[in-house]
């Protein structure tokens, strides 16, 4: 038992992993960049970072082929505290090393909360349009409202991997179940009557029944989204209640009546909603005299939260995003010849980790260096006075 | 030895695991009800009576291309897939609509977008070959458009297209003016001078 314990302490504390995995981030790092031509670099990063292992295709299938970002940087991270733990000696002359790795282990504390904690939405609103909500730039999800009452929604908002996964969904609010009866990752929609020769209708409720649907390879491009679809059928206790198409295509949901209530069912970007609202005013795009050069987007927006706490005006442009309530609201980008304005709204509990850890990386190299040059400088006096 | 070397690396991936689950979970929550969008009207190439998605490219792409519209143009608001949305006005106070969407490459081919557009004015489907004689060809810097004009019957008498179609290397951008047939004629020249400002950012 003892020496079981040896083998593990020694694994982990060696210099020897250290290196190991090192190396193995280089290669992990390299493999991943060139694949970022063809993936994209949100898909790279999942596919190689975020991830344990590091799934390939073969045949279809996934193969596991390399450890992937969170094992060998989590592995790193044990290696480290680990080899500090074993080897800790209380001493003014390790404080540089100290205060250098302590920030190096913030460092990738801090990649793994982002990894975890990290969202990015779109708040896109044209001009005098106000919304208390954004949505996700790539994820997507399955709303069934119950719109029976006149003044509120009740949400029922169902991941697309819980659609991708297939598996039946039971959620106590809904009087039937959920039964995704086929995904796909990137869809498009058209109608039946303008297609030479077309599919049978893959819905038989609603809009679906007069419409096609095209299944198209997913894209990995920076500047495009995938658009999912599927078919989805509900069953109530009596049975099928018919098959539905949803798609992010559509932008209207399906309205039917079950049970009572109003429902409706909408494929659509994922929401996230907050306790505030929020209006463009104004969507500034200003060139340079005489030119087309961009000199700077700005947007002016009305801020008003719901507890009437909060209600001003903030000017959001370049380097200069609105901070509030946990969120950060950036200038990404517009459209529609300037009368729209799209925000890029992140949440990042962990944003600031990486800032103090460089800073205590670089003050413990500071520290570690003068301690070093203090010592010489004393050597070289003792040596002269003698 | 196998033991050994097994269980601090069996141990270390099991911790890992539990700190890296994130979980996809169902979300249940109460909302102020949503007034319906403003849809415009369908005019994509998928072109669906109640349908307003007219695009497979991404919301939140601003595209390839830039323009400027006529001061004259009112823009409306875009439905999530619209890549530009205006209100033309005719000197009677008829409403005419212009609409910019974009379809990932050639969107099923010229001759059957622009058959789809005549089949909306109630027009018969053409060759590709008569297609192509009835179209114009517009150069604009480097882009050339295909520019063409349909009139035929809406659901409120005479009706008019004025549209052209852009294809770039991996998209196809449609440029579509419709509406009663006198209000488009008005705009023609507007419509042709909105073309000349399109340019690739």
């Amino acid at each position: 038992m003892r020496d079981t314990w040896d083998s593990f302490v020694k694994f982990f504390v060696s210099l020897k992993l250290t290196v190991s995995l090192l190396a193995l981030s280089i290669i992990l790092i390299f493999a991943a960049t060139l694949d970022q031509v063809h993936l994209g670099i949100w898909a790279v990063q999942e596919k190689y970072f975020r991830t344990f292992i590091v799934l390939w295709p073969v045949k279809g299938f996934p193969v596991p082929v390399f450890p992937g970002g969170y094992f060998i940087g989590g592995l790193l991270l044990v290696n480290l505290v680990a080899a500090h733990a074993y080897r800790f000696t209380l001493s003014w002359k390790k404080a540089g090393i100290f205060l250098t790795h302590a920030g190096l282990i913030l460092l990738l504390v801090g990649e793994l909360l982002t990894g975890l904690w990290q969202q990015e939405y779109q708040l896109r609103l044209d001009q005098g349009q106000t919304r208390n909500y954004s949505e996700s730039s790539r994820d997507n999800e399955l709303a069934i409202i119950d719109a029976t009452d006149p003044q509120w929604d009740e949400v029922v908002a169902i991941p697309e991997k819980r659609l991708a996964a297939g598996e039946p969904i039971q959620v106590a609010r809904l009087p039937f179940r959920v039964v995704v009866n086929a995904y796909y990752p990137n869809a498009t929609v058209q109608m039946r009557d303008q297609l030479p020769n077309a599919p049978a209708a893959p819905a038989t409720r609603d809009i679906g029944a007069r419409l096609a649907l095209i299944a198209m390879a997913p894209t990995y491009k920076e500047n495009e989204r995938n658009l999912p679809a599927a078919t989805i059928e509900l069953f109530g206790p009596e049975g099928s209640l018919g098959t539905w198409l949803v798609s992010t295509m559509l932008i209207e949901p399906q309205t039917f009546d079950y049970a009572g209530k109003t429902w409706r069912l909408a494929l659509r970007f994922k929401r996230n909603y907050q306790p505030y609202s929020i209006t463009l005013e104004k969507f500034s795009h200003d060139r340079y005299t005489g030119t087309d050069i961009p000199k700077n987007f700005s947007s002016k927006i009305h801020l008003r939260s719901d507890d009437g706490k909060t209600d001003r005006d903030v000017l959001i442009y370049m380097n200069n995003p609105l901070r509030y309530d946990g969120l950060t609201f950036y200038q990404q980008s517009f459209a529609n010849n300037d009368q729209t304005s799209i925000l890029q709204v992140v949440h990042n509990p962990s944003w600031l980790l990486p800032y103090i850890a460089c800073l205590m990386m670089g003050l413990g190299l500071v520290v570690q260096f003068s301690i070093h040059l203090f010592g010489f400088f004393a050597k070289r006096r003792r040596a002269a006075s003698i | 030895m196998f033991l050994r070397s097994f269980l601090p690396v069996s141990a270390s991936l099991a911790l890992l695991f539990v700190a890296g689950c994130r979980d996809e979970k169902i979300a249940t929550y109460r909302v102020p009800k949503e007034t319906p969008p403003v849809i415009a009207p369908a005019d994509s190439p998928a072109s669906m009576a109640a349908l307003p998605a007219d695009s497979t490219s991404p919301a939140a792409d601003p595209g390839p291309l830039t323009w400027q519209a006529p001061a004259a143009w009112t823009a409306k608001p875009l439905g999530p897939m619209r890549k530009g949305s205006f209100l033309v006005l005719g000197t009677d106070g008829a409403e005419a609509d212009f609409s910019i969407v974009s379809f990932p490459g050639d969107a099923g081919g010229l001759a059957q977008n622009l058959n789809r557009w005549r089949g909306q004015l109630k027009l018969a489907a053409l060759s590709p070959d008569e297609l192509s004689a009835a179209a114009t060809p517009l150069a604009v810097g480097n882009l050339q458009f295909t520019v063409i004009d349909f009139a035929g019957q809406g659901a409120t008498g005479p009706t008019r297209i004025l549209g052209a179609v852009l294809t770039l290397p991996d998209q196809s951008y449609f440029f579509k003016l419709m509406g009663p047939d006198a209000t488009v004629e008005s705009a023609r020249a507007a419509f042709l001078d909105f073309l000349k400002t399109v340019k690739t950012r």
